[in-house]
Order: structure tokens, then C-alpha cells, then sequence
């Protein structure tokens, strides 16, 4: 296993605290998002593991997209779809509706890649993966916060 | 060929293999070389044969002693047939082994050997022979075998894997002989060396070896062999220190015997640790460094083994700064330098070691992100001043002196006491120098600078005899900056801090606590009276001193240098200040020469500040002459002084000097006397606010110490929040009844503090509260929530939710008010009700979703955040009573996601997915 390098958490600096300042969204603020979604299968979030990272996350505020890129641990992992659904749901849930989400496996990274990338762009799929109750379950166990 | 012919010719005579039996061997010798190896034929028949195992005995040792001299005349299939003979004739009769062993020893000399032989030849040793029941010579020619392979055909021997090792293993457990032990020694030493499959029997290997630890052996009188102790030890050692596998099999007998009362024992062991550490690695030490270190310690404390302790410590340190630099992660640099530590704490003086490199580890640990990891720097910073008093590690300290580090003043402040002369010979010049000097930098990082040193300064101040040395300096400083030009208020108030903290540090010891009062109080008050002397004109340097940022970081200093005085030598100092304020009385200050005479309540008034610090910091037992008249001074200037900081700061005054006032008539006179004053003002006039402000404290001095009349001042105050001039700042002044004020009225100035006198304050006045707001105007309705709020957020949480269903409904309708200082503080008492009283909150969760989430759009941020956070804290409630409202709430949330602020949005987000999850599964 890879050793997790934690960044510092951001601090607030005086603009954050700036009743007038808008903030953009900006790449540091959607990996803040995702770091912290649990493993489906270790005791580990996504950053701990570096499934995600900070340079693989790329957002344009002005036109609202935003495009992750996560890197299974082992290119067989059977969880890849698994944990793309759980950053695609998180990004859902936190976002704002105006914003275009692409979120894909690192190219190279996975023998599946295209199929997990289709599946995961596919609206109508995603909606009906979150009917299954086992699915939805494990999701929102992985968006939980950890006690 | 020609061996092969040979071996199948006919033996010439019948009679000559008993004859070649009583042959000298050298007659053989001769015999073979010459061409008459055909004879070797015949051995099997008359000798190898015999039925006595003795004669057969002797046939083989001939055969052998043959072999022994003619083996590199041998060819390869004359070889091959030997060894096949002679691997058969291990299964024979014990007294047969020896020979057999000699002729294989020879073979194993033989470079024609065929691959293969030598694993087989091995093979047939391990399985066959028991070799620990052999005589010494014996036992001595296996091991001879074995070494003679191990040179020769390596890779042969290391298709066995395992198996060869553990082969030498049974071979070699038990070995007596210290010859014998020189050569097996060898041959574990090279197993290791040239990285032989050990397998699993490390600890197998491990435990043959170091059963001889410690070495114990003295060589016979007239030693015929040579063999002497330290071979042996020097050979062992080289063994145990030869693989960091070994390591947790060892360190334990180490330290075992490093506890031992055997003199040599404990040298061999601290050696032996010390050629250990040349090669384990910080992983195979760090489990037992701990034992290690107690082991050490008493070593060394015990003299007996200095320098080879030395030694150790020597090794390990490099091998720790290694690791230290080479792991990042700050959990891994935690251990690595508390390992450094306790080396470092072992040392007695700062020898043999490099300081450069320790310090830098330890100041890179000082200013980690990581508190943990700080927290042992400055240990390890401790100790390395202890070891190093003032020299380098001084110097360090200085040129490494992180920016606002705190750590790192706190590990001077600490180093101080034990090292005072240190630190007033070396680092307080230095530190007044590094101040006085003019750098060529920008203003801002020449700014920064100095505060460093300033903080600097009062971070070393912890010990008496530097306190004498840093407050002349922090003094002169102050003085300077008044002198000099341009905007110097933030360096005077840096100056300031650092005195406050100095006078804090000086607190618990009496004779520092005096001197400090005695040189700072005067001084102080010297150069305000000096500034205030100046005349009007605010733009003039020396009167950056009367700002009231300036004037406000010199309050503390002047109070925590007063607060501990004994009675006795407060008594005498304020006989002083007292006839300063009231008489102008400037002859015990420093500069007495003042152009004109001093009017502390005239001209000069804006230095009350300065007397309220000191008058209103006495203990409550230390008389102050003439108080009725300064009283009557103080509540004429509250009442009637424009400036505002002048007139609450009068005010403060009075209502601290009268929260402690004896109760009495007296008291009440002056209680009168102040109503009297105030009432008027209130009524109208120019002066409302400041009768409002004296109000206001005299109210607070009286209700901390539950005066009777407190109750009458507090109605006035409920009065005045139907007040449309008043109102607001009245509601606002029920924060200041309630919080703790930072410069009067608290504990620490021995303020006269009731300790339930919030929980009291609530019983009295709330319902006041709640039955005016219901009476109110519609202007004025605000008002009342303010102070209700304000009541209600200063209140213990375990009160407030056990008053809660009164006034929960109330709270409600404080949500719709338009003020926000009212929505902020009703959010904020709400919200641990929302976690702490779920049932009692649910019977309201149509309310609070609606409010909530109205105010999730406020101008506000604050109000913003604080409501998401209440919108979180909801789903606290339960399932069933949130569920009708989850699709409402998550589309709700929608929109502050797009917040233009970051802070507004992390709160959405958390509230918004917490949402999610209700009544979903895996929640």
C-alpha cells in the first residue's frame, strides 16, 4: 500500500471570512469533497489510498464542469465502478445542478476502463444503480462520515 | 579411461592386499603414482570387506590417507566412483566413520569433482553421521568438508535452499571444541556473507550461535592450539552482528546480559550492540530501544563502560538523523526523535556528537505542522540546551528561531530557569542587539523581526535574574519607539505584550513580582504622563502612546503587575499612584521634570485607563486613601466626558472600585449619589449614552456580587429597551452584564464574584423579558429578543435545556426578527438544543425547517452558516418526524450549494448530504 500524504486541511484565510469576496469553486474545493469518501473495502478513504488526488481533479466555476479522474488500486479492481458511483453521487449531492460532472478512470489504469467510463457516464444507468437498495446502501455507506 | 580399465582389471596377487595393509602409506603412494591404481581392485574383497570392523577399518584409513595425498591426481569418473563407495560407507560401523570421513574430506578436495557430488556427498553426511558423538578430529574434518564446498562449488549448495543450512545446523549444535568453533563460526559467517538461503531457521541459526554468547572460556595452561578468548568472541561477534534478521533475537539477550553482574559480559555485549548498530536499521532498534536505553543508562551512570557506550552512541545517533530526514510523515518523525531523545538524555556532556545536524532535526520537529511532534522538540530541545548550556545550541535557537513559533519560545522559556546565566549573559544581548540594529530590509519583514525578538524577550523571562535583564530592555524599547517617528502604535503594543506576558511570568514569586511593579508601574505611568504633556495636538509622536490601542495593551500589563502584590507592598504603591491621579503628584515617577503640572482629571483625563489598571487590580483587602473623593472624580468624569473611551473607562473604574467596597452605608452613598447623577443624563441631554454605559457597569459590579440594589439599576436597564434611542444599546449591554470582562470585574483582579450569578440573573429577569417583549411596540419588539438571546447564549447549556420548553416558543419568533445580532444568537441557542433535547425540538420541526431554511438565504454569511448548521443539527431528530420534510429540505439545500462563499457551501454540503442519507439505507 501506498503511504497517504494528508495535505493540510485549508485554512480560512481573511478573503474566506469576507462577507463581500465571492470564493470560486475552485480544484481544491472538489477534492475536499471526494478525499474523504470511505474504501468500499479497507478502513481507508479514497485519498488514503490515492485513488484520488488533487492534480487529477480539474473544474471550470465559469462554464460549470467538473472532471475527476480516480486510479483504482489494481487494474483488476472489481470495486472500480463502485467507487466512481460513490464520487459521482457525492459530486451530485454537493454540487451545484449547473454543473456538467465527468468523472472516468485514470487512462491506463484499469483493464476495464471503458466499460466502467460508459457506465458511469450513462445518466439512466447511475439513476438506476441508486434503485438498488444493496447499491445505494454500500454508496451511502461509503459518503458516510466516518465515527 | 585408464582409471576405468583399471578399476575392472584383475588383481595381480591373492596375497598382496594383505601385505599392501602392513604397507607404510608412503610405499602406496609410491606404488599408485606409478600406474598400479588397478591394485584398488582388490581392497574390497580383502579389506573393505572383512567382516571385522576394525580390519576394515584400517582398510579405508588406508585407502583414505592414500586419497588425502594423491586426490588432485584422481580423475573425474575415478571421483565419482570413490564417492559413490565412500557415501555408501557412512551407514557402517561407527568405527569405520573416521576413515570414511578422511577419504571424503580428501574428495572434497578434488576440483573434478562432478556436479551434484558435493550436494550428495552433504546429503549423505547430514542423514548418516551424528556428528556431535564423534571425536573432536572427526567432528573437525566435517566441518572441513562442508568449508571446502562452501569455497568451491557455492551454487551447488545453494540449489539445497534451506535444507543445506539446516543440515549445518544439526551438524554443528552442541560443538564444544573452541577449534571446532573457530571453523563453524566461519561457516556461519559465510552462510550469512554470501547470502545462503536461511529459510525458516533463522532463529534456529540464530540460537546455535549465541548459545556461546557470552564467550566463556579461558585457554588451557601450555595452550597447544593457540586459541585464544578474544578470537573466539571477535569470530561470534562477527556472527550476530552480521544480519539485521538476527536483531530481534538478539537485542533481547543484549540487554539481558548488559544487566548482567559479569564484568566482561557486559563489555562483550555493549560491543557487540555497537557492531549491531553499524548494520540494523531503525526498524529492527526501535522495539527495543526503550530496555536498550534503561540497560545504557545505568551503564553509563554507573561509569564502568563509558567509552564503549560512547561508541554506541556514536553509531546510532548518524543512523537516527538518517532516518529522521529520510521519513517525512510526521507520526514516523515522532518516534524517530523520541528514540534521538533518549540517546541524547543518556549523554552526560555534549561530546561525541555533531550538533549541527541534531539541532536542525530538532528545529524542524519544532516548527512541524504536527503538535505531537512539537511537543517532543521542544523536549529534545531541552535537554540539548542541558547538554550544551548556551553555546551552540544557543546560537541555533537564535538563527533558527521559526517565525511566530510558539514552540519554540516555550522550549526557551523552559530552558531559562535552569540555565538563567545563559540566557541574561548571551541570549538577552544578543536579543537587544538584533532589536537596536537597523536592517536593511523591507518595513514588514523588519517589523516581524523585531516582534520576534520582542516575543523573544518575554519568552525567556522566566526566571528572576533574566527578568532584570529583559524588562530594562522591553522598557527602553517602548521609550525609544515613543521618541521615534512615524506610525509606532503596533511596535508599542508589541512592547506591551511582551511585558504582559513577562508580568505574568513573574506572578507566582514575590521578590520578581515587586521589582517589576516597582520598575514598569512608574515608568509606564512616567511616559503617559509625559506623552499626555504634549499638548493637543494627536498628530505629534510622542502622543501615539494616548491612542487607545496603545493605552488598552498597557491596561494588562499594569493590572498583572498589580494583582499579586502582598497587601503591604500594594499599600505602598498605591500611596503613589492614588495622589498622582488625585493631587498631580509626579515626584515618585522616574522623569519628574514635566513643563506643567499634571491634571489627570482635567487635560490629562485619558489616563484614568491607566489608574483604573492599577486601582481596580488590588486586592480587595488594600485601602485606597481618599476613595470617596476619587470616587466622586470618576463618576463626574463617566457622566460628562465626551470622548467615549475616556468616559466608560471612568465608569469601568467606578464600578470596580464599588464592586468591592465594603457594604455599608457609605456605600450606599455613593450608590446614591451615582443614581442621582445618572438619572438625569438618562432622562436627556447629550450625555444618554454615557449615563447608559455607567448604567450599565455600576449595574454589573452590583449584580456580580448580589447586591439589593442590583435589581432596581437591572429594571432601569428593561426599562430602557422600549427606549428608541436607547433601546438597541441598552439590549446589547445584557452581553456585557453577562460575559466576562477582560480588564475589571473578573476573579483574577479579585473582583467580588458570585458564582451562580448568571443562573440568578436568568430566574429574575427572563420572564421580565419575555412579558415586555409580549408588551412591546412593534419598533422596539427587537429589543427584547437581543437581551433575551444574549441572557440565554451566556447561560450553562445543561440550564438552558432545562428552561427551554418556557421559552422555546419564543426563541421561534426570535427566528423571524429582521436583526441579525437576534437571528445569530437564537441560532446559536438553538442549536445545541436541536442535538441535546431531540423530543421537545420534533414537536416543532414544521417551524424550525421553514426558518431555517429561510434564513439559509440571509445577507449574512454568519447567519448563513449558523442556519445550514441548525439545518444539519436537525436531522438529529428522528427518522419518522423528518422523513415528510427530506425532499423539501434537499432541494432547499440546492441552492446555498452554489453559495458565493466557500464557508457558506462546506455547511451546505454537510447539512445537504446528512439529509441524503435519512431514512436511506446504510446510514
Amino acid at each position: 500500500m501506498r503511504t497517504p500524504h494528508l495535505p493540510p486541511l485549508r485554512g480560512a484565510p481573511c478573503a474566506e471570512e469576507d462577507d463581500e469576496l465571492p470564493d470560486a469553486i475552485d480544484d481544491r474545493e472538489i477534492f475536499d469533497l471526494i478525499r474523504s469518501i470511505n474504501d468500499p473495502e479497507h478502513p481507508l478513504t479514497l485519498e488514503e489510498l490515492n485513488v484520488v488526488e488533487q492534480v487529477r481533479v480539474k473544474v471550470n466555476d465559469a462554464e460549470s464542469t467538473v472532471s475527476v479522474e480516480f486510479t483504482p488500486t489494481i487494474p483488476h479492481c472489481s470495486m472500480a465502478t463502485l467507487i466512481g458511483l460513490s464520487i459521482k453521487v457525492k459530486l451530485l449531492r454537493s454540487l451545484p445542478e449547473r454543473f456538467k460532472l465527468d468523472v472516468h478512470i485514470t487512462p491506463g489504469t484499469h483493464a476495464s476502463e471503458h466499460a466502467v467510463n460508459k457506465q458511469l457516464a450513462d445518466k439512466e444507468r447511475v439513476a438506476a444503480a441508486l434503485e438498488n437498495t444493496h447499491l445505494l446502501e454500500v454508496v451511502n455507506q461509503c459518503l458516510s462520515a466516518r465515527s | 579411461s585408464q582409471s576405468q580399465r583399471c578399476l575392472e582389471a584383475e588383481p595381480p596377487t591373492k596375497a598382496a592386499p594383505l601385505c599392501v595393509c602392513n604397507v607404510p602409506a608412503q610405499n602406496v603412494l609410491s606404488l599408485i603414482t606409478t600406474g598400479f591404481l588397478g591394485f584398488l581392485t582388490s581392497w574390497p574383497r580383502f579389506c573393505l570387506e572383512n567382516t571385522d570392523p576394525r580390519t576394515r577399518g584400517r582398510g579405508i584409513q588406508l585407502l583414505s590417507q592414500v586419497l588425502l595425498q594423491c586426490y588432485s591426481l584422481l580423475k573425474e569418473k575415478e571421483v565419482l566412483h570413490l564417492v559413490l563407495f565412500y557415501e555408501s560407507r557412512l551407514q557402517d560401523h561407527h568405527l569405520v566413520i573416521p576413515s570414511v570421513l578422511q577419504g571424503l574430506r580428501a574428495l572434497s578436495m578434488c576440483e573434478v569433482l562432478s556436479p551434484g557430488l558435493a550436494v550428495s556427498v552433504l546429503k549423505a553426511i547430514f542423514q548418516e553421521v551424528h556428528v556431535q558423538s564423534l571425536m573432536q578430529l572427526d567432528r573437525h574434518t566435517v566441518y572441513s568438508i562442508i568449508t571446502n564446498f562452501m569455497n568451491t562449488r557455492e551454487e551447488e549448495l545453494k540449489g539445497l535452499g534451506a535444507d543445506f543450512t539446516f543440515g549445518f545446523i544439526q551438524v554443528m549444535d552442541g560443538e564444544k571444541d573452541p577449534r571446532n568453533l573457530l571453523v563453524a563460526f566461519q561457516i556461519v559467517r559465510d552462510l550469512i556473507a554470501k547470502d545462503y538461503a536461511l529459510g525458516p531457521f533463522v532463529e534456529e541459526l540464530f540460537e546455535v550461535t549465541s548459545c556461546y554468547f557470552p564467550v566463556d572460556f579461558t585457554p588451557p595452561p601450555n595452550d597447544p592450539h593457540g586459541i585464544q578468548r578474544e578470537d573466539l568472541i571477535l569470530s561470534l561477534r562477527a556472527i550476530l552482528a552480521s544480519t539485521p534478521q538476527f536483531a530481534e533475537f538478539l537485542l533481547p539477550l543484549l540487554i539481558e546480559k548488559l544487566d548482567s553482574e559479569l564484568q566482561s559480559a557486559k563489555l562483550d555485549s555493549l560491543q557487540t550492540l555497537t557492531a549491531c548498530c553499524a548494520i540494523y536499521g531503525q526498524k529492527e532498534l526501535q522495539e527495543f530501544l526503550p530496555s536498550l536505553w534503561s540497560s545504557l543508562r545505568r551503564e553509563a551512570a554507573a561509569g564502568a563502560s563509558l567509552r564503549t557506550y560512547h561508541r554506541i552512541t556514536r553509531s546510532v545517533l548518524p543512523l537516527l538523523l538518517e532516518q529522521y530526514t529520510k521519513h517525512t510523515q510526521s507520526s514516523q518523525r515522532r518516534t524517530i526523535l523520541e528514540m534521538l531523545l533518549g540517546f541524547l538524555e543518556l549523554q552526560q556532556k555534549w561530546e561525541h556528537v555533531e550538533e549541527a545536524p541534531v539541532c536542525s532535526v530538532v528545529f524542524s520537529a519544532l516548527t512541524d505542522p504536527s503538535v505531537q511532534l512539537q511537543l517532543v522538540g521542544i523536549k529534545a530541545l531541552t535537554v540539548l540546551g542541558s547538554l550544551s548550556p548556551g553555546f551552540a545550541v544557543l546560537n541555533h535557537l537564535f538563527t533558527l528561531f521559526p517565525p511566530g513559533s510558539e514552540a519554540a519560545m516555550e522550549a526557551a522559556g523552559s530552558l531559562a530557569p535552569t540555565y538563567p546565566k545563559v540566557f541574561s549573559g548571551r541570549m538577552v544581548p544578543r536579543l537587544e542587539e538584533e532589536l537596536q540594529s537597523e536592517r536593511e530590509e523591507s518595513f514588514d519583514s523588519q517589523r516581524s523581526f523585531r516582534q520576534r525578538c520582542l516575543q523573544a524577550l518575554a519568552a525567556v523571562s522566566t526566571h528572576t535574574s533574566i527578568v532584570r535583564e529583559t524588562v530594562p530592555v522591553l522598557l527602553q524599547h517602548l521609550q525609544k519607539v515613543q521618541k521615534g517617528n512615524g506610525s509606532a502604535a503596533g511596535n508599542m503594543v508589541s512592547a506591551c505584550q511582551s511585558l504582559h506576558r513577562v508580568a505574568l511570568q513573574c506572578q507566582q514569586d514575590v521578590e520578581g513580582c515587586w521589582y517589576f511593579h516597582q520598575t514598569v508601574v512608574p515608568c509606564l505611568l512616567a511616559m503617559a504622563v509625559q506623552a499626555a504633556m504634549q499638548g493637543k495636538c494627536r498628530t505629534l509622536p510622542g502622543r501615539t502612546l494616548l491612542e487607545e490601542e496603545v493605552l488598552a495593551a498597557m491596561i494588562p500589563v499594569i493590572s498583572a503587575a498589580t494583582t499579586h502584590l502582598s497587601p503591604e507592598l500594594a499599600a505602598q504603591s498605591v500611596s503613589h499612584v492614588v495622589p498622582l491621579f488625585l493631587d498631580g503628584e509626579v515626584s515618585f515617577l522616574p522623569q519628574n521634570s514635566f513643563p506643567c503640572s499634571f491634571q489627570p482629571f482635567g487635560a490629562q483625563r485619558r489616563l484614568v485607563a491607566l489608574l483604573m489598571a492599577f486601582v481596580c487590580s488590588l486586592p480587595r483587602n488594600v485601602a485606597i486613601p481618599q476613595q470617596e473623593w476619587l470616587l466622586r472624580e470618576l463618576l463626574a468624569l463617566s457622566c460628562s466626558c465626551n470622548c467615549p473611551f475616556t468616559a466608560t473607562t471612568a465608569a469601568k473604574c467606578f464600578a470596580g472600585l464599588v464592586n468591592k467596597h465594603p457594604a455599608g452605608q457609605q456605600l450606599d452613598e455613593i450608590l446614591q449619589l451615582a443614581v442621582n447623577r445618572m438619572e438625569p443624563g438618562l432622562a436627556e441631554g447629550p450625555h444618554r449614552m454615557q449615563a447608559l454605559t455607567l448604567l450599565l457597569w455600576v449595574t454589573k459590579a452590583l449584580v456580580l456580587r448580589y447586591h439589593p440594589l442590583s435589581s432596581c439599576l437591572t429594571d432601569r436597564l428593561l426599562g430602557l429597551l422600549s427606549d428608541m434611542e436607547l433601546g438597541p444599546a441598552a439590549a446589547d449591554g445584557f452581553s456585557l452584564l453577562m460575559a466576562e470582562s477582560p480588564d475589571v470585574l473578573h476573579k483574577g483582579c479579585h473582583a467580588d464574584v458570585r458564582i451562580m450569578f448568571r443562573q440568578r440573573f436568568f430566574t429574575d429577569n427572563v420572564p421580565k423579558l419575555v412579558q415586555g417583549f409580549h408588551g412591546a411596540g412593534p419598533d422596539v419588539k427587537a429589543n427584547y429578543l437581543k437581551a433575551l438571546s444574549h441572557v440565554l447564549n451566556h447561560l450553562p447549556k445543561p440550564v438552558l435545556v432545562t428552561e427551554l420548553p418556557t421559552l422555546l416558543s419564543l426563541l421561534l419568533e426570535a427566528l423571524s426578527c429582521s436583526d441579525r445580532v437576534v437571528q445569530l444568537s437564537t441560532l446559536s441557542c438553538l442549536h445545541p438544543l436541536l442535538l441535546e433535547a431531540p423530543q421537545i425540538m420534533s414537536l416543532h420541526v414544521d417551524t424550525l425547517v421553514t426558518k431555517f431554511l429561510n434564513l439559509t438565504s440571509s445577507p449574512t454569511m454568519a447567519v448563513r452558516i449558523a442556519a445550514l448548521r441548525c439545518a444539519h443539527a436537525l436531522t438529529n431528530l428522528p427518522t419518522t418526524v423528518l422523513l415528510p420534510y427530506k425532499g423539501r429540505v434537499i432541494r432547499a439545500l440546492a441552492k446555498p450549494l452554489d453559495d458565493k462563499k466557500r464557508l457558506v457551501r462546506k455547511e451546505a454540503v454537510a447539512a445537504r448530504g446528512e439529509w441524503f442519507l435519512l431514512g436511506s439505507p446504510g446510514r
